[in-house]
C-alpha cells in the first residue's frame, strides 16, 4: 500500500494514537473516536508512530499491521520490549490470520478483521478500557438511561433507579458489548466471578427481569437462543 | 545446466568416432609407408649393386657404362653413390671412399650385405654385393657397394604419408560439412515448429495443425493440451473479472448517489434516514469486496497445510454470535443449536467461518417480506457433520441448486453478489463436502456437510 499523507493532530495528553495507513479509515475512527470525547493521533507511518509512541505515550493504540515503515508487528514488539503495556487493538485484514495470532502472541490486547462495524469498535475499547481500569467513558447512555461507571448508578431521565447489583452487573457486561451478541458464560462469569460453579441458566431470570425494568426506558434486550442477548437501543 | 544444440550434439556424435578412427588409420598407413619405402629402396640398391657388378665384368673391369649409370639413377628415386673393386680389391670406379660397415670384413663371397653407417655426415643405406668373377684371365672377388640417403627415402615415405593424410582430411571435412548442413536440414521441422509456438501468445492459443515429425507429435499433443487449459483457465479470470467489476461497480454506484443524496437532503429527518442508507450501501460494497477475495483465495489450489484440526462448534458459535446482532437488529429472531460436545474436523477455519455466514446472510437477504426466523444447528452423524440453516422465508427448493449456487447468479434478484452460496459451495468442495438445499415444507433450509473423519482434502489443480 502506498504511503497516505499522514495527519497528524495535536497530541493531547489523553491521547489514542490511530496507526493506520488507510487514510479515510484512519480519520473515520479518528472522528469516532473524537465524537465520544477522545483526543486522538493519527499516525500513517509505523517508523513516525513508533518514534511518537517512544516520546509521548498514549493510553490506547489502534494499530493496523500493514503499514509503510515498520510493521504493527514490529511497533508492537518494540512497545512491549521496552515495557510499554498500553493498551492495542489490532487492525488485520481477513488473509493475515497468522500476523492476528502472532500479534496476540506480542501481547496485543484485541484484534479487529477489516472491514469492521464502528459500534464493534467502540465495544472493543470500551471492554478494554474497563479491563484495564483506564477512566474512558465514565458514563454510558444507551436509550433513555445512563450508566455511571464509577458508582455503577444507572439513571433514566435523572431519576436514578434502583436496580439489584445482580442486574446491574448483567447491565454493565451487556453494555460494554451493545449491539453485540453476548454468549450466557460471558454474561455468567461477569455476575458470579470467573470459575463460579453456576449453570449457565442461572442467568436467565436475572436477563428477564432487566429486560422488563429497561423496557420503559427505550432499551431491549433481545435473544439469541443458544447464543446469549444483546443489548440495544430501541428504534 | 546449458544444452548444446541439438545440431551440436548430433555432430559431435558422428563425427567425433570417425576422427578417432582417421587418426588411428593415419598413424597405420604412416607405418605402412615407412615399410614401403624401405623396402622399395633396399630393392633398388640391390638391383643398382647387381647392374654394377655385371657391368664391371662386361667392360672387363673398366668404369661402368654411362647407359648404366642413368639406369641408376632414375630407377631409385634419389641420387645412388657407388664404389667398386677388381679382383685383388684394385679400385674399379665409383666414388673413391664407400661407407664401412663397423663389422666390416664378416662379407664373403657370394653374399649381400645390408647396414647403415655414415657418409659425409650424413645417415645412409649400404648394400654391399661380393661375387666372383674372372676378368682378363684374373680371377677374384669383386666387391660392389651402393648406398643411398637415408633422408630421400624417409622424404618418400613422408610424401607417401602425406597423400593418405590428405586424403583422410579431405573425406573427413566432407563428411563433416555433410553432416552439418544435413543435420540443420534434418532439424528444419523443429525450427518449423518453434517458429509455430513462437506466433502463439495470450490473445492466440490456437492447437498446432502442422504436419510435424513422428519424433515431436508427443510435445505437439501437450503443447495443444495445454494451450487448451491455459485459454480456458484465461477466460474464466477474463469472466471472472469482468463479472467482479460489475459486482463491484453497483454497490460502488449506490454509495456514491447515497451520499449526494445525504448532501442534498432538506431536513435532519430525511438526512439521518439516508445516512442509514449509506452505511448500509457501504457495508454492502465492503461485503461484495471481501466475498470477492474469498472466492479468489477459493480458486487457488488445495494447500492442505492450511488444513487444522478445528473446532466445528467454535467456530459456528463465534460466526453466529457476528452475524447474529445483524439479524436481531432487523427484527429478525436468530436461534442457535449447538451439541454439548466441541465437533473436530480438519478445516480451514477462515473459510468454513465465511461458508457459514454466507448461509446466515443469504437467508436474512433472501427471506424476503415474511421472514421472521432464522435458526441455525449443528449436528454429528456417522461419518460426517452437518451445518444447517433454516428460515421461515420464500423459500428455496432442491431444484433451485444450479442457479442459486452458481457464480454472480441468483434465483430473484436483489442487491446481492450471487456469489455467497457459490462461495459456501467451493467452501465444502474444498472439505470434500456437500451444500445441499434441503426439500421442507415451507421457508428454506440449506445444509453444509463436511467429512467427519480425519482424510486428505480434495486434490484439485495438480
Amino acid at each position: 500500500m502506498v504511503a497516505q499523507p499522514c495527519v497528524k493532530l495535536a497530541g493531547a495528553k489523553n491521547a489514542d494514537p490511530v496507526v493506520e495507513d488507510n487514510e479515510a479509515l484512519a480519520k473515520a475512527i479518528a472522528y469516532r473516536l473524537r465524537d465520544h470525547g477522545h483526543a486522538v493521533d493519527i499516525l500513517c507511518d509505523g517508523d513516525q508512530a513508533s518514534a511518537f509512541l517512544a516520546q509521548d505515550g498514549a493510553d490506547l493504540v489502534v494499530l493496523d499491521i500493514n503499514l509503510p515503515g515498520q510493521s504493527g508487528l514490529e511497533i508492537l514488539r518494540s512497545m512491549r520490549q521496552e515495557g510499554d503495556g498500553t493498551p492495542v487493538i489490532l487492525l488485520t485484514a481477513r488473509s493475515e490470520i497468522k500476523d492476528r495470532v502472532a500479534g496476540l502472541d506480542l501481547g496485543a490486547d484485541d484484534y479487529l478483521v477489516k472491514p469492521f462495524e464502528m459500534d464493534e469498535l467502540d465495544a472493543r475499547i470500551r471492554a478494554l478500557s474497563r479491563r484495564k481500569n483506564l477512566d474512558f467513558g465514565a458514563t454510558e447512555t444507551i436509550g433513555n438511561i445512563t450508566f455511571e461507571r464509577t458508582t455503577r448508578q444507572i439513571k433514566a431521565g435523572g431519576t436514578t433507579l434502583d436496580i439489584p447489583r445482580r442486574e446491574v452487573a448483567l447491565l454493565e457486561c451487556l453494555l460494554e458489548r451493545r449491539g453485540r451478541i453476548v454468549s450466557k458464560a460471558q454474561l455468567t462469569e461477569h455476575v458470579y466471578g470467573i470459575g463460579a460453579d453456576v449453570d449457565d441458566t442461572a442467568i436467565e431470570p436475572h436477563v428477564s427481569r432487566l429486560r422488563k425494568r429497561l423496557s420503559n426506558h427505550g432499551v431491549t434486550i433481545k435473544t439469541a437462543r443458544g447464543l446469549g442477548y444483546m443489548l440495544e437501543a430501541r428504534n | 545446466m546449458r544444452r548444446a544444440s541439438l545440431r551440436l550434439r548430433l555432430f559431435g556424435l558422428i563425427v567425433t568416432p570417425l576422427i578417432v578412427m582417421a587418426v588411428i588409420l593415419g598413424y597405420w598407413r604412416f607405418m605402412v609407408a615407412q615399410n614401403t619405402a624401405e623396402d622399395l629402396f633396399d630393392r633398388s640398391l640391390l638391383s643398382a649393386a647387381l647392374a654394377i657388378s655385371r657391368d664391371v665384368v662386361i667392360s672387363e673391369g673398366d668404369a661402368i657404362l654411362p647407359s648404366t649409370r642413368d639406369l641408376i639413377r632414375d630407377a631409385s628415386g634419389g641420387e645412388v653413390f657407388y664404389h667398386a673393386t677388381g679382383p685383388g680389391g684394385i679400385y674399379v670406379t665409383g666414388y673413391a671412399y664407400p661407407p664401412i660397415a663397423k663389422d666390416q670384413g664378416s662379407a664373403r663371397e657370394g653374399e649381400i650385405v645390408v647396414f647403415e653407417a655414415t657418409y659425409r655426415d650424413e645417415p645412409v643405406r649400404v648394400l654391399q654385393v661380393i661375387e666372383q668373377v674372372t676378368v682378363e684371365n684374373l680371377s677374384g672377388n669383386t666387391t660392389v657397394t651402393v648406398w643411398q640417403r637415408m633422408a630421400d627415402r624417409q622424404a618418400f615415405a613422408n610424401l607417401l604419408a602425406a597423400r593418405a593424410a590428405a586424403l583422410i582430411a579431405g573425406l573427413l571435412a566432407t563428411l563433416a560439412l555433410v553432416v552439418w548442413f544435413g543435420v540443420k536440414l534434418g532439424l528444419r521441422p523443429l525450427e518449423d515448429l518453434q517458429q509455430a509456438i513462437s506466433i502463439r501468445s495470450p490473445d492466440d492459443l490456437s492447437r498446432i495443425k502442422r504436419a510435424v515429425p513422428v519424433e515431436t507429435k508427443g510435445i505437439v499433443q501437450t503443447l495443444n493440451r495445454l494451450f487448451g487449459q491455459v485459454e480456458t483457465s484465461i477466460n474464466a479470470h477474463q469472466a471472472f473479472i469482468s463479472d467482479a467489476a460489475h459486482q463491484l461497480r453497483n454497490p460502488a454506484a449506490a454509495v456514491q448517489s447515497m451520499a449526494e443524496a445525504v448532501q442534498s437532503a432538506t431536513s435532519k429527518k430525511d438526512r439521518d434516514e439516508r445516512l442509514g442508507e449509506l452505511v448500509r450501501a457501504a457495508q454492502n460494497s465492503a461485503r461484495v469486496a471481501e466475498q470477492l477475495l474469498s472466492l479468489d483465495r477459493l480458486q487457488q489450489p488445495v494447500n492442505p497445510t492450511t488444513f487444522k484440526p478445528v473446532d466445528l462448534r467454535e467456530i459456528v458459535e463465534t460466526t453466529c454470535a457476528d452475524v447474529g446482532a445483524r439479524i436481531l437488529t432487523q427484527g429478525i429472531d436468530f436461534k442457535v443449536a449447538l451439541p454439548n460436545q466441541p465437533i473436530r474436523i480438519d478445516g480451514d477455519r477462515v473459510f468454513l467461518a465465511e461458508a457459514i455466514k454466507n448461509l446466515i446472510d443469504n437467508a436474512a437477504k433472501h427471506g424476503g417480506k415474511n421472514l421472521s426466523a432464522i435458526s441455525v444447528s449443528l449436528s454429528r452423524q456417522a461419518d460426517h457433520v452437518s451445518v444447517t440453516v433454516s428460515d421461515d422465508g420464500k423459500g428455496l427448493t432442491p431444484d433451485q441448486s444450479k442457479v442459486a449456487f452458481g457464480r454472480f447468479s441468483q434465483v430473484e434478484p436483489s442487491d446481492g453478489s450471487g456469489l455467497g452460496l457459490a462461495i459456501a459451495a467451493s467452501v465444502a468442495e474444498r472439505h470434500n463436502g456437500s451444500l445441499v438445499i434441503n426439500p421442507v415444507e415451507a421457508g428454506a433450509s440449506l445444509s453444509l456437510f463436511l467429512p467427519s473423519q480425519r482424510q486428505m482434502p480434495a486434490q484439485t489443480g495438480q
